[in-house]
């Protein structure tokens, strides 16, 4: 630690901190790491799994598997997609273990179909008032909600994510697409015709 | 535009228990325990394995072996060197 003393910890970025733990295996270098992202990763994990004691299992356990794989990261992609990705894989996983015959994206659904195929705009999904959005988020499959996640609020690119689930670019287009109709309508469901932020 | 799945995430990220933290560090530490006994131990556990079946050395412990030397038998005087001769006469 007394290394990592004499620069300041935001000094250091992500690459040097794995650097510096993969020569030493010196676990503050970790703790820094741990530090930046557990947050994150912890209400990535409470979003999917909607349950705090599972969200908390699962933060550590994530954790545990970034240190055994952090040789295995190459920089083709930031640091905190990587993170990000081994969370949302990490979670679907859980979910598939505990209901086996769940259906994780919108399209697995053979019921539900869009009302149009016309986009609906971002703001319909972003600017719904948050205990709402939190009800919404709650019912829509983990697959979608792992989507929408990713590109608003991590702000991945479409090829990014399209990395992380293993599909292509224009599916996931679609996906998006199809999660925000699904989630528009579980709030109409829902709300019935209320404006999104009242 | 408001992002209000941001919000949602920064208010989920101020509940992060703060004892997780320990966790994940004495889970490491356990691990990087176990894997240095690993490291250590198993190459001479395993040599002695191959020994007792009467197998041959594991290349990777022959560098460190010194049982073939000749252990040296202080009872017997070494060989006079030549040149010198002490005799009693």
């Amino acid at each position: 630690m007394a290394a990592v003393a004499k620069r300041k910890t935001k000094e250091y970025s992500d690459s040097e901190l794995i650097s510096l733990f993969l020569e030493d295996q010196n676990s503050a270098y970790f703790t820094l790491l741990y530090r930046r992202y557990a947050g994150k990763v912890f209400a990535k994990c409470i979003s999917m799994l909607a349950d705090e004691g599972l969200a908390r299992d699962a933060t550590q356990d994530v954790f545990i598997k970034i240190m055994l794989n952090l040789g295995k990261f190459t920089e083709q992609s930031s640091f905190s997609t990587w993170v990000y990705s081994i969370t949302y894989n990490y979670c679907i996983d859980i979910i598939r273990k505990k209901k086996k015959n769940i259906l994780i994206f919108s399209e697995d659904m053979g019921k539900f179909k869009p009302e149009q195929e016309q986009e609906i705009p971002d703001s319909v999904i972003l600017e719904m008032e948050t205990n709402r959005l939190d009800k919404v988020m709650d019912e829509m499959p983990p697959g979608d909600k792992a989507i929408l996640n990713m590109k608003y609020i991590d702000d991945m690119q479409i090829k990014e994510i399209a990395a992380v689930l293993d599909k292509t670019e224009s599916a996931i287009k679609m996906q998006i697409m199809r999660a925000k109709a699904r989630a528009q309508s579980i709030y109409d469901d829902m709300y019935g015709t209320e404006p999104i932020n009242s | 535009m408001n992002n209000n799945l941001k919000k949602l995430q920064e208010e989920r990220e101020a509940m992060l228990p703060p004892e997780l933290e320990e966790r994940v560090s004495s889970q490491m530490g356990t691990m990087a325990f176990f894997g240095n006994l690993v490291e250590l131990y198993v190459p001479n556990a395993l040599q002695v394995v191959v020994r007792l079946v009467g197998g041959e050395d594991l290349p990777c412990l022959k560098k460190n072996r010194h049982r073939e030397q000749k252990p040296i038998d202080w009872r017997i005087p070494p060989a006079p060197e030549p040149g010198l001769n002490f005799t009693d006469s």
